[in-house]
């Protein structure tokens, strides 16, 4: 069919179009189930959601794909009147925004200066409404953004960028579970929008909640890990400091009943100043500073509050919420991390105790640090007794909870068997 | 309250052989009778659909059954000036496409039709500072693009246009502590993205960055109790990841990781008894992408002597690719 045999399209396209201009703050757009079309418009409009009539669909878009690749294929785009081509584009990326092609035409005409950023950004966010995970629609947004960030942007201007690519994002990743799209998206504009790192700690609070209503989010939980690590590269003392100072206490009380509670450990060295920092703590010393966990003071104890702040999130979810493979792995990536730290910690030990008269021996230029030496190290024998408590506990799920005894046995395989290999790589040969 | 996980179960009457001539009729009519709504839907990607048909039918050793001359010259005809391939006339140029061309052209031998010099330029020029791949020109970022990139050039003996070692260090930096890879630095890990990092490494020559065991852990992780696998956790199975698993486990040389006779069960599941071809799960709409992904994973389980071997970096016959000046590189344990 040509879509010349569609003549009630060009008044359906002229109909959405109006829609659009007329509700600046239009924002979903959906298909509506009526299959038989009556002699009145398709289109309608209600509550800032256009609807359009589904027996319309097929033949509305096929008019506008033959339209748009004869103009495309005879180069008359240029040529074709600004109004209707604007119409066809527009019906196209409503109806299908996978298709690249439609989205182009569209930069060339941004390049050329006859569409406009904001509106084009408008209009994408309401096919994103129908199509929450279309990768070219989010492809297109970040294409749009890029340009304008190209221009200098007063304060108001960006901050009312970042909300509502915050909103955009937030509505997409509600309404399609686990979105690959929306949360890379998210993550693009907390790394390029300019002052975004101002809000990596709003967002750390924001993402708590919805998390926890949304606990099979492998997505969602892996741009907490996103913002975790921009916030140990970007961002020193803030008001969460109070919250970490509750989070070390109860993260490390375990330590109380051990014997490397009172252990001397060597003089000033980062292990030595963590351990009588962390006694402080634990002895709710009274801080004559101005941070609760002395955060400038270690290099580390920063870092070690938001994964204790992390760790007691994940179990306390972990336990309302048996069955959820998103959490454990979750759970992973924050022993992963504190891992790493005692590793760091116990490499700098090992090295500062192989100098003797200042020459280092030998085997100190390995750093290498062997599982024994990490046991030993009392941050690791916290996150142990941590574990082994969770584990304890999800041994004894009932029958209905049996995934989660599943998910825990694999949780404690990965950790005996991935996280604590000595070497990155076992033996493999290459051909 | 606990919940269940996410998974399917496979239906009683579930199809348990390999339904071949009902594939071959599936593919070499697939086309022929789409409305004009479905051709106008996803015509932005048939040089894709084009090269998913005929390497399938080439596994099942029925090429022929597409007219050749007719195929290589509408391929030979989508290369642009720049030297990229357009999917369609009237579509635009992408490295996704040139990817599926090159591919189609090689199983063809009918490289020498097109214009190398340009294709390889084309691909150099979507190479950034950072070593990553634009997919177009207008400059998205994407792990896909760069194992685009490097299969293009290596399918025509031309890796060495590229900065390679550049290349390497930005697929790298998409590594995750989980072993696996995303799109981007610091993209959730991903099957599909995983597949295009390792097949990356593999024809670069770089597998000894990758933490093999960690990797094959988390891709054996996604084997669920349907033996069907997902591409991510919290996922539901599909026909797909069980090629984008199970060529990164070959490569890794860790396919004896899964349970295999499980999987075979899920992909022959996943057949239309009426029509042909796979569908993503039991029940729904065959299509070619699956029907390609189902027989090359059988292929790599060795499952049926009918389906020729396949290569787990290019998704190729072996038989196609004995032209390469280098081969893709496996581990082995």
């Amino acid at each position: 069919m040509h879509g010349d045999q569609f003549p009630a399209a060009e008044k359906i396209l002229s109909d959405i179009e109006n829609v659009f201009k007329r509700d600046k703050d239009l924002k979903d757009f959906e298909i509506l189930p009526v299959t038989v079309g009556e002699n009145k418009s398709p289109v309608l409009h209600a509550e800032h959601t256009l609807g359009l009539q589904e027996w319309c669909v097929r033949h509305l878009y096929v008019h506008v794909y033959h339209k748009l690749t004869n103009l495309k294929q005879q180069q008359r785009l240029r040529r074709e009147d600004p109004n209707t081509l604007s119409r066809l584009l527009l019906g196209g990326v409503l109806l299908n925004p996978d298709c690249t092609f439609l989205w182009n035409i569209r930069r060339e005409l941004i390049v050329m200066g006859r569409f406009d950023l904001f509106s084009d950004l408008h209009i994408n966010a309401v096919t994103l409404s129908r199509r929450p995970k279309s990768s070219e629609a989010f492809v297109y947004r970040r294409w749009l953004l890029s340009r304008i960030l190209e221009s200098y942007l007063d304060a108001s201007t960006t901050l009312s960028i970042l909300e509502e690519e915050l909103r955009v994002t937030l509505m997409a990743a509600n309404r399609y579970a686990n979105n690959y799209h929306a949360w890379n998206h998210r993550m693009w504009i907390m790394s390029h929008l300019p002052q975004a790192q101002d809000h990596f700690i709003n967002e750390w609070v924001s993402s708590e909640e919805w998390i926890s209503k949304h606990v099979s989010e492998h997505s969602g939980l892996q741009y907490r890990e996103y913002l975790f690590k921009q916030i140990m590269q970007n961002v020193g003392h803030t008001y969460f400091c109070h919250k970490l100072r509750l989070s070390l206490e109860n993260f490390f009380l375990p330590l109380k009943s051990s014997e490397l509670y009172c252990v001397s450990l060597k003089d000033s060295t980062p292990l030595k100043q963590l351990h009588s920092l962390v006694i402080d703590i634990l002895e709710q010393k009274d801080f004559c500073s101005s941070c609760p966990i002395k955060c400038g003071s270690n290099p580390h104890i920063l870092h070690i509050g938001f994964l204790a702040y992390e760790l007691l999130l994940v179990t306390e979810l972990i336990r309302l919420y048996p069955g959820h493979e998103a959490l454990w792995c979750h759970r992973r990536f924050v022993l992963f991390s504190l891992y790493s730290i005692v590793k760091e910690i116990n490499t700098y030990e090992a090295s500062k105790s192989d100098i003797s008269d200042g020459v280092p021996h030998p085997k100190a230029q390995k750093l290498s640090v062997s599982d024994i030496e990490i046991e030993c190290n009392f941050l690791w024998s916290v996150i142990v007794r941590h574990e082994e408590s969770l584990l304890e506990e999800c041994s004894l799920c009932t029958p209905e909870e049996s995934y989660q005894s599943k998910l825990a046995f694999r949780h404690q395989e990965w950790v005996e068997k991935i996280l604590k290999r000595s070497g990155s790589c076992v033996k493999q040969s290459t051909s | 309250m606990a919940k269940p996980m996410r998974d399917i179960q496979l239906p009683k009457d579930s199809p348990s052989e390999l339904l071949l001539q009902k594939h071959i009729e599936f593919l070499a009519n697939y086309g022929t009778d789409k409305n004009d709504y479905e051709f106008c839907m996803t015509e932005y990607m048939r040089m894709s659909g084009m090269y998913w048909v005929m390497t399938a039918l080439d596994l099942v050793g029925c090429k022929d059954r597409l007219p050749a001359d007719e195929v290589i010259s509408a391929v030979a005809k989508c290369q642009e000036d720049t030297g990229g391939f357009i999917p369609s006339p009237g579509h635009d140029a992408h490295i996704l496409y040139t990817l599926s061309a090159v591919q189609i052209l090689v199983m063809y031998d009918a490289v020498d039709l097109i214009n190398v010099e340009s294709l390889v330029s084309y691909v150099v020029g979507l190479q950034q500072k950072d070593g990553s791949f634009f997919g177009d020109k207008w400059g998205e970022v994407d792990t896909r693009f760069s194992f685009c990139a490097v299969a293009c050039l290596s399918l025509v003996n031309r890796l060495d246009a590229i900065d390679v070692d550049k290349a390497v260090e930005f697929v790298m930096s998409c590594m995750n502590f989980d072993g696996g890879f995303g799109s981007r630095p610091g993209a959730e890990s991903h099957a599909g993205l995983i597949y295009c990092c390792v097949a990356f490494l593999s024809i670069t020559g770089e597998l000894h960055r990758v933490d093999a065991d960690l990797l094959g852990w988390w891709l054996c992780e996604r084997q669920l109790p349907s033996g069907g696998l997902n591409g991510r956790p919290e996922k539901l199975p599909d026909v797909c990841y069980s090629w984008w698993v199970l060529s990164s486990l070959s490569i890794l040389g860790r396919l004896h990781w899964v349970h295999k006779d499980q999987l075979v069960r899920f992909i022959l599941a996943c057949q239309d008894t009426e029509t042909g071809g796979f569908s993503d799960r039991p029940g729904d709409i065959p299509d070619p992408f699956h029907t390609l992904f189902g027989l090359a994973a059988l292929s790599l389980l060795g499952d049926s002597e009918k389906i020729k071997s396949v290569d787990p970096t290019y998704c190729m016959p072996v038989h196609a690719l004995q032209k390469l000046e280098s081969k893709p590189q496996r581990l082995y344990i």
